[in-house]
């Protein structure tokens, strides 16, 4: 079996359509819209946004899958807890795709953009923990934080908890992923940075050129949620710098 | 479960009926005058073809605007990616890329 999958080998069912994240960003300023979604901009924001979540879930799944293949010379406690992230990571899809439902939208709505699985590809299990369990669930600290207030606001509890709930899991795959990274780097300081420096740029790119923000949930496109994120194990420095970072980004 | 019809999926179902039959004024009347087509030629590569049939696979939204994911049946099979907007009261279609 073929390891290190690239993102068109990703099996579909073809309603789900596939457009690079530079397509829908471009076709989205031709209408006057910013990259991202905003709750002010998009009155099916939050359809979008489960959607987005959704297959990026999907993603996580796969990439988590991936993970417990791709790496022949690992320990054996990483590959269990990369299939206990699988597990997670296909409940989360489960919950998703009936929050889809429930704000009246369905898989293959909106397109899947498949960023998320490319950042998920590094070919070291140190970097792939980096990225993947620091950058991208941070993300998703940041993101599922961010519907949960908004979700309140609107008076929507099944939004609220289910979100919540997903939310539980993420901080326990962001520690899991902080453990591993120090394991795995333990004697070589050089690939640990290598890791972290892979880590920061994922964090970048998905600042989004200023998207990402540490701001209001209903004036930014993605609000930096520094009581997660310090429940996850980021320490303040951390979330000081991608906060500095978010900041620094181009504006859009 | 489908997606709920909407009006666009009428525009796109003529557009591809179009395509089909080879209705080159048809075509032209579907589009905005400077349709964007992936490869460059596309529509003119499409027009030398002979499709008996078509499918539409998927429909993705983008803001106000719909991609739709057809496929075209015939001695060779093609998909594209066509993307429709409302101009002037009337679906058109902005770009159309070959994507398999």
């Amino acid at each position: 079996m073929q390891k290190f999958l690239r993102r068109e080998q990703l099996a579909r069912e073809e309603h789900i359509m596939h457009i690079a994240p530079k397509k829908v960003f471009e076709v989205r300023a031709e209408q006057g819209l910013p990259p991202m979604a905003l709750p002010h901009t998009d009155e099916d924001f939050m359809a979008g946004r489960m959607h987005g979540i959704c297959v990026g879930e999907i993603e996580a799944m796969e990439g988590a899958g991936r993970t417990v293949f791709d790496f022949d010379d690992v320990p054996w406690e990483f590959v269990m807890d990369m299939a206990r992230q699988v597990w997670d990571e296909s409940r989360h899809t489960e919950i998703y795709e009936r929050l889809l439902q429930h704000v009246g939208s369905l898989l293959g709505e909106y397109p899947e953009t498949r960023i998320l699985w490319d950042c998920a590809c590094a070919e070291d299990p140190a970097a792939r923990v980096a990225g993947v369990n620091r950058g991208l669930e941070g993300l998703a600290c940041d993101v599922f934080a961010q519907l949960i207030n908004l979700a309140k606001k609107i008076g929507d509890p099944i939004i609220e908890r289910a979100v919540d709930y997903v939310l539980a899991d993420e901080i326990t795959h962001v520690r899991m992923g902080s453990n591993w990274l120090r394991k795995l780097t333990e004697d070589d300081p050089a690939r640990r940075q290598m890791a972290l420096d892979f880590q920061h740029h994922i964090d970048e790119l998905f600042n989004f050129g200023g998207a990402r923000q540490a701001g209001p949930d209903d004036k930014v496109s993605i609000s930096i949620s520094r009581e997660y994120r310090q429940l996850a194990g980021f320490t303040d420095e951390e979330i000081d710098r991608l906060i500095k970072a978010a900041s620094a980004s181009a504006a859009y | 479960m489908k997606l709920r019809p909407l009006p666009v999926d009428a525009a796109a179902e003529a557009h591809a009926r179009h395509i089909v039959a080879g209705d080159t004024a048809a075509i032209a009347a579907d589009c905005v005058a400077e349709v964007k087509q992936a490869p460059e030629d596309l529509y003119r590569q499409l027009g030398q073809a002979r499709f008996g049939h078509y499918h539409i696979l998927g429909r993705s939204r983008i803001g106000a605007q719909f991609v739709f994911r057809i496929r075209y049946f015939g001695p060779t099979v093609v998909t594209l990616h066509q993307r429709f907007a409302m101009l002037d009261g009337q679906w058109r279609v902005l770009e159309s890329e070959r994507v398999s």
